[in-house]
């Protein structure tokens, strides 16, 4: 385990996953490995978070699940993003960055005059 | 996702659970393999790392569980496993299970029961149209509230009123019966004479055929009736080929064509066989079609306070008779009078079956609280396993579901035998005994009622066991003897129990005396060998022979001589015949208009001199009439004591004259006086005043009363032999024995004791086993205390008299709530009470006597198990 690990604000898991998934169809393992690297080691999620997350988003509709073959030649399941999901993926993501934006402008600002 | 793919998961989800969960199972599993290889990629020996890789996936059945979740079938699954726990725990405690069954199938059964019959009797609904606009009117006087008008009067009526739209009459001293004779076949048929529009005014439309019609109702018109579905199959067979059939009134000789059948329930007036115009039906010349009820349908916006405005200003107008003008209107709708003196019968059953359904409840509320205490061990066990107290409730809850079902469906079956064995031992005398079906209404309303209680009675049980908390529970040195306040709610249900079934058996005491009383009314007469017979002669005999008094005069002598019968009388009508008797109001020389009018009815009969003897009647003063009182000979009268005490409070009444009409020669002379009977009315002797019969001027009474020697019914044929050689124009309509026709009268009184008394039973059977079950609970609870006391040298008597007083505590106060509600509430039975007082001490002593002994008897079982307690076994357990 890495010395620093942030915690993952609230609700960006599903993008992050969405994120994963977009790319391509992922078993769930595949898709932590994906956001562990993808954030330089440190974003450490429990893994049952993620499997939470991924059978929530399948109920949702953003994420289909079938089994197939593993690189390995074992079977695992795959999650597909759907369309829908696409479409969520676009709006959390232009959501993200507002919230980015928004919390860079603040950190950024100085004392008006008073 | 599509709301049909959406089903379709939770459908898998559902029913395919087990390959789910092996799915889920499969990924984890090849999740924690693909960590673990990792990590032994990174130089982690494979036993830690198969450990490290569980540590991070974080809880795998929370996981499981939460996957489970959000398949989002939680709660039906979760209503599954309530209900697969629900029926093994019930069946895991049989005693419990079944006794809370059978109580809920006895509640909501019989108060079914009783429901649908009171429903179907009582409730007669009748097939017209908009039937709270339909409204009666008729005028009251003396207590009586049954006078009509005459024709033109009714006529007139109709067109002057301001309130009603259509208007239609119906007469009310004519619902007689007809003699039919047909070859060999005599029977009758009640005949109700109607307007020709009474159909279209009440909008009643036939089963078969057509109704009557306006212009059915004119002179000269072919003469049509309607019959009623009860005389087609009663008379008829319920034949394809009724209508176009004719029959022929014995006694008038008119024939009649069946043009229509009503439907079955249409039946208005009460007990009609066929309704036939009025003006075209009568026989030429008999002023029969009189004394007529107006039936109207009101007007939009017309009230029924606006109707009886109209009516009582009709009979106060100026042209109208003296005898008019003391008449007050009175309007009833026609479910008001379809329902009317049997409403407050119908409205204490309900009250009854209520009160049934609230003690089973209570019953089985009782047996829900003490299971939960027997079951704390388990609700805390499991409550520190992480089940949330919703959940459990939710358990409990469905545990009282699947009860109130179960006995639902038993009650069902109750409900059922019990109409059934009600319609089998109905009393005589019940009408529409095959109109009595299992009423479904009655029948949801009794289970949604008893589910609705249940669910609450059962949840204040279920929120307290969910509440216990462990360690009170698991630090049990006692079973944890219920907390005093959950003792003390099950006395109080059992207080409460015992009070309701004290008010029940109250009001069936108090209807069952009423019932003895009336049967064993005074009738003031000898009722024994006495045989009662209905003549009719044939139509064309009045003009071929002479009058009817000519023909009684005849045969009367010749029934005497007959073996076996010692005196004949006419009588005017059969016993108990309410409006078909004859009524007088005579007068006295000298009363002011306001005396005339407080004269009372008289009950009127005109009688041969062998009456008094016929009947075994008394001669209180004076003498009876003998056969020089005849035409031609000083008018006289016989009086009966409360009418001549009314006339002449002070003074003997023989000698004295009665006016039966205006003029002063028209008086009568008083020769005697008798008791007032009960022969025209069972409930109440009813002052009557007699008539010689070859005096009187009014028609000839065609009812003979016979008193014989030995059992009337064996006369009737040598009877019927004598009237067919001597008097053939003359036919026997009907010949029974006076003790038959207590039967009608008695009928109602002998119903509402019949159901009270199932009523009371049930009450005091469920109030005993509530009783039952809280002291043998209590000596369960204290069994340890008992073995104690045994064995520090109490003997097994001291400690029985210890569970019999409790029993005793609880019961007493019980019968003393119970005669508080009765004497408050038991007034409302008044209408059905005959010369018993609601509050008859006779009555109620004896009733809190029977569930005092009842309850001693339910508190001695236990007592007598708790003296069988051994000191040993007691103090060994926990």
């Amino acid at each position: 385990m890495t010395p620093q690990e942030l915690d993952l604000l609230q609700g960006t898991l599903n993008v992050l996953v969405l994120r994963a998934l977009s790319w391509h169809p992922m078993h769930g393992y595949a898709v932590a490995r994906f956001i562990r690297e993808g954030s330089g080691e440190r974003f450490r999620i429990l893994d049952g978070a993620l499997y939470t997350a991924l059978h929530r988003m399948e109920e949702l509709g953003w994420v289909e699940s079938s089994w197939g073959r593993s690189d390995k030649g074992k079977r695992a399941k795959f999650y597909v993003i759907t369309t829908a999901g696409r479409r969520a993926l676009k709006s959390e993501t232009t959501s993200w960055l507002e919230y980015v934006l928004a919390v860079t402008g603040v950190m950024q600002a100085q004392p008006g005059r008073a | 996702m599509s709301f049909l793919h959406r089903i379709q998961r939770r459908l898998r989800a559902l029913f395919f659970k087990a390959d789910l969960d092996r799915e889920m199972d499969e990924e984890m599993r090849l999740h924690l393999a693909l960590e673990s290889e990792d990590l032994v990629r990174c130089g982690v020996n494979a036993a830690d790392a198969v450990r490290q890789a569980r540590v991070k996936f974080g809880g795998i059945e929370q996981q499981k569980d939460e996957a489970r979740d959000s398949r989002g079938i939680t709660v039906i699954e979760n209503a599954i496993q309530d209900l697969r726990f629900a029926a093994r725990a019930l069946s895991q405690s049989l005693g419990f299970t079944i006794t809370a069954v059978l109580t809920l199938a006895l509640g909501i059964g019989l108060s079914t029961a009783v429901f649908t019959v009171a429903d179907a009797l009582l409730i007669r609904r009748l097939p017209v149209r908009d039937q709270d606009r339909i409204v009666v009117l008729t005028g009251e006087f003396h207590g009586r509230s049954d006078w009509g008008l005459g024709l033109n009067d009714a006529r007139e009526f109709a067109r002057e009123t301001h309130s009603l739209d259509q208007v239609a009459f119906v007469s009310y001293y004519n619902t007689l019966d007809k003699p039919i004779r047909e070859r060999d076949r005599v029977f009758r048929l009640r005949e109700s004479l109607v307007s020709g529009d009474l159909f279209d005014v009440l909008g009643a439309h036939p089963a078969l055929g057509r109704a009557l019609r306006p212009a059915d109702d004119v002179i000269g018109a072919e003469h049509v009736v309607v019959l009623s579905y009860l005389a087609w199959r009663r008379s008829y067979g319920l034949r394809n080929d009724i209508l176009g059939q004719q029959f022929r009134t014995y006694d008038d000789g008119m024939t009649f064509t069946i043009v229509g059948v009503m439907p079955q329930g249409f039946d208005y007036p009460r007990g009609t066989d066929f309704w036939a115009p009025g003006v075209a039906s009568t026989a030429k010349g008999n002023p029969v079609y009189n004394a007529l009820h107006v039936v109207g349908r009101l007007k939009h916006d017309a009230t029924t306070g606006q109707a009886r405005d109209d009516i009582t200003a009709f009979f106060s107008r100026p042209e109208a008779p003296a005898w008019q003008h003391n008449l007050h209107g009175v309007v009833q709708t026609l479910p008001q009078l379809v329902v009317g003196d049997t409403k407050p019968a119908l409205l204490i059953f309900a009250a009854a079956a209520g009160l049934l359904l609230l003690i089973t409840c209570i019953n089985v509320a009782n047996l829900l609280l003490v299971r939960g205490l027997a079951r704390a061990r388990e609700m805390a066990v499991r409550s520190s396993l992480g089940g949330s107290r919703g959940r459990i409730v939710a358990q409990l809850l469905t545990e009282s579901a699947l009860l109130a079902t179960v006995g639902g469906a038993m009650g069902v079956g109750v409900a059922a035998l019990a109409v059934r064995m009600f319609v089998a031992f109905a009393p005589p005398g019940v009408p529409r005994l095959d109109e009595i079906h299992l009423n479904a209404t009655a029948l949801s309303g009794a289970v949604a009622i008893t589910a609705f209680a249940l669910l609450v009675f059962a949840l204040a049980p279920a929120v307290t066991t969910s509440r216990i908390e462990l360690q009170d529970v698991l630090r049990s040195d006692t079973r944890l003897s219920a907390s005093p306040r959950s003792r003390f709610v099950s006395e109080a249900l059992v207080v409460a129990q015992v009070a309701l079934a004290l008010l029940v058996l109250s009001s069936a005491g108090l209807i069952a005396r009423s019932l003895l009383k009336l049967e064993r009314a005074n009738l003031s007469f000898e009722s024994s060998h006495l045989l009662i017979g209905e003549l009719s002669l044939r139509f064309d005999s009045l003009e071929s022979k002479s009058s009817p008094v000519a023909m009684l005069d005849r045969l009367l002598p010749r029934l005497q001589a007959v073996p076996g019968v010692q005196t004949v009388s006419p009588v005017v009508a059969v016993p108990f015949s309410g409006s078909h008797g004859w009524d007088g109001s005579p007068s006295v020389e000298g009363q002011s208009s306001a005396e005339i009018a407080s004269n009372p009815v008289l009950n009127m009969e005109v009688v041969a001199p062998a009456y008094f003897a016929t009947f075994g009647i008394p001669i209180v003063r004076g003498r009876a009439f003998t056969d020089a009182d005849r035409q031609g000979t000083p008018g006289v009268v016989v009086l009966s004591q409360s009418a001549a005490r009314h006339y002449w409070p002070h003074d003997d009444a023989i000698g004295k004259r009665v006016l039966m009409g205006a003029k002063a020669e028209d008086s009568l002379t008083v020769v005697g006086v008798v008791p007032d009977t009960r022969y025209r009315d069972l409930r109440d002797a009813r002052p009557s005043i007699y008539f010689p019969l070859r005096q009187s001027f009014f028609p000839t009474p065609m009812t003979l009363a016979i008193r014989t020697a030995g059992p009337p019914a064996d006369i009737v044929a040598s009877i019927r032999r004598v009237m067919n050689e001597t008097e053939p124009d003359v036919t026997l309509i009907s010949a029974a024995p006076f003790d038959s026709f207590l039967a009608g009268p008695l009928a109602q009184p002998r119903l509402n004791a019949l159901l009270l008394g199932i009523f009371a039973g049930a009450a005091v059977a469920l109030a005993a086993i509530g009783l039952f079950g809280v002291v043998a609970t209590m000596v369960r609870q204290r069994t340890r205390e008992f073995g104690i006391r045994m064995a520090l040298g109490a003997d097994s008597r001291e400690v029985r008299r210890l569970v019999m007083t409790r029993g005793l505590t609880i019961a007493a106060p019980g019968i003393a709530l119970g005669l508080l509600g009765a004497v408050l509430v038991n007034h409302l039975l008044t209408a059905l009470l005959y010369e018993v007082s609601p509050t008859d001490g006779f009555t109620l002593a004896t009733v809190s006597g029977l569930l005092l002994l009842i309850a001693l008897v339910a508190s001695l079982i236990p007592a007598q198990s708790s003296t069988r307690i051994d000191p040993t076994e007691a103090l060994r357990t926990e």
